[in-house]
C-alpha cells in the first residue's frame, strides 16, 4: 500500500508548549477541536493543525500507509475503529487535495 | 497587549539577520549606513545558526548592509540549509551576476529580494546614489530567475514612486518577480538626516 508523505516544500513545526496547554485543557474537559498544536507555512501563509490533525501530520513521514496511520492512532485513542478510519481518511483526503500530503 | 496566537509560539518564525552594516552603495535614505558595529566571525555566526536550529526557527532572512559583502555568506547559508533552515536575503542586486545566482542556488537560497524603488532607471539610480544600479538590479532578477530562485522586489515608498506603483508592478511582472513589498521609509541612520530634503 502506498505511503503517505508530506510535501517537502512545506515548512512546519510542532508547538510543544501549545500541545501541553491543549492536553491540559483536554484533561479539564474543554473542547480543543480548533486549537492548533502544529503550524504549517504554506506559500507564505500560516495554517494550524489541531491535536489529532497534528498527530496525523507527524505520522505521515513517508514510512506509513493510511492503514498504518489509523492503526497507530487506534492504539492511542479510545475510538471505534470504523469511526477513526473514516475521520482519518477524510482529513488525509483533504490534505492530499490541497497538495500538502501525497501518496508516494 | 498579549497576543493569544503569537504568545504561545515556542520561537520566532523568521530571524532577520544583519550580518554586516557594510554596503557597496551609499543610499541617502539608508537607515543602517551610519551604524558602526563589530562583526561576528563565521564560527560565531554558525553558533547562532545552531541555536536557531535548536529552537526550530524555520526562516532566516539576511539583510544589512549588503549581505553579499560578507564573503562567508554562501558558507553560512549552506550551513543553515544543512541544519534544516530556509534562507532568503535582501540585496541591492549589484553583486548578483549569473555565477553568484548559481552559488546562491547551490547554497540553498529559496528566495532573494532585490531593492528597486522606481521603474524609471534614472530615478532609481539617483535615489540609490549609484549610476547603473537599476540595470544591475534588473539583471540580478533575471539571473536569479534563470537559476531557479524565487525573487521578490522591495521598494521604499517615497516621492519618486508614490504616483507610479503600477509601473513598479509591471516591472516586477516583466522580470518574473513573485511578490512586491512596499517598505516605509525608516527615519533613522542616514535616513534621519536626509529625510526632509530628499525623500
Ligand atoms: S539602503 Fe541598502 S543598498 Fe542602500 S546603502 Fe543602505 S544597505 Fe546599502
Amino acid at each position: 500500500m502506498k505511503k503517505l508523505a508530506r510535501d517537502p516544500q512545506i515548512v512546519w513545526r510542532n508547538e510543544k508548549r501549545r500541545e501541553e496547554e491543549i492536553l491540559a485543557a483536554l484533561e479539564r474537559g474543554e473542547d480543543v477541536g480548533d486549537r492548533g498544536s502544529v503550524i504549517l507555512i504554506v506559500g507564505g501563509t500560516m495554517h494550524q493543525l489541531n491535536l489529532v490533525g497534528g498527530y496525523i501530520w507527524n505520522l505521515c513521514d513517508g514510512s506509513r500507509s493510511l492503514d498504518d496511520v489509523v492503526e497507530t492512532l487506534a492504539s492511542e485513542f479510545d475510538v471505534h475503529d470504523e469511526v477513526l478510519r473514516h475521520d482519518v481518511e477524510a482529513f488525509v483526503n483533504d490534505l492530499v487535495g490541497r497538495g500538502w500530503l501525497r501518496y508516494a | 497587549m498579549p497576543d493569544p496566537i503569537s504568545d504561545l509560539f515556542s520561537a520566532p518564525l523568521t530571524f532577520n539577520w544583519t550580518l554586516s552594516f557594510r554596503c557597496n552603495f551609499s543610499c541617502l535614505h539608508c537607515y543602517s549606513r551610519e551604524e558602526i558595529a563589530q562583526e561576528l566571525s563565521t564560527g560565531q555566526n554558525k553558533q547562532i545558526v545552531d541555536l536557531l536550529a535548536q529552537r526550530q526557527v524555520p526562516f532566516i532572512n539576511f539583510g544589512g548592509g549588503e549581505p553579499l559583502i560578507r564573503s562567508d555568506l554562501y558558507e553560512l547559508a549552506s550551513y543553515a540549509t544543512a541544519n534544516g533552515l530556509n534562507v532568503s536575503m535582501n540585496s541591492n542586486g549589484w553583486l548578483v551576476d549569473e555565477a553568484a545566482a548559481e552559488k546562491l542556488k547551490s547554497s540553498g537560497f529559496r528566495s532573494v529580494g532585490i531593492s528597486l524603488d522606481s521603474a524609471d532607471a534614472q530615478r532609481h539610480d539617483e535615489f540609490r546614489s549609484m549610476p547603473g544600479a537599476f540595470a544591475r538590479a534588473t539583471a540580478a532578477l533575471d539571473a536569479l530567475h534563470a537559476a531557479g530562485i524565487k525573487t521578490t522586489m522591495s521598494s521604499v515608498v517615497s516621492r519618486i514612486n508614490h504616483e507610479s506603483f503600477r509601473e513598479l508592478l509591471d516591472l516586477a511582472e516583466a522580470h518574473g518577480v513573485s511578490q512586491v513589498y512596499l517598505h516605509n521609509f525608516k527615519c533613522s541612520g542616514r535616513g534621519l538626516t536626509t529625510a526632509k530634503s530628499s525623500i
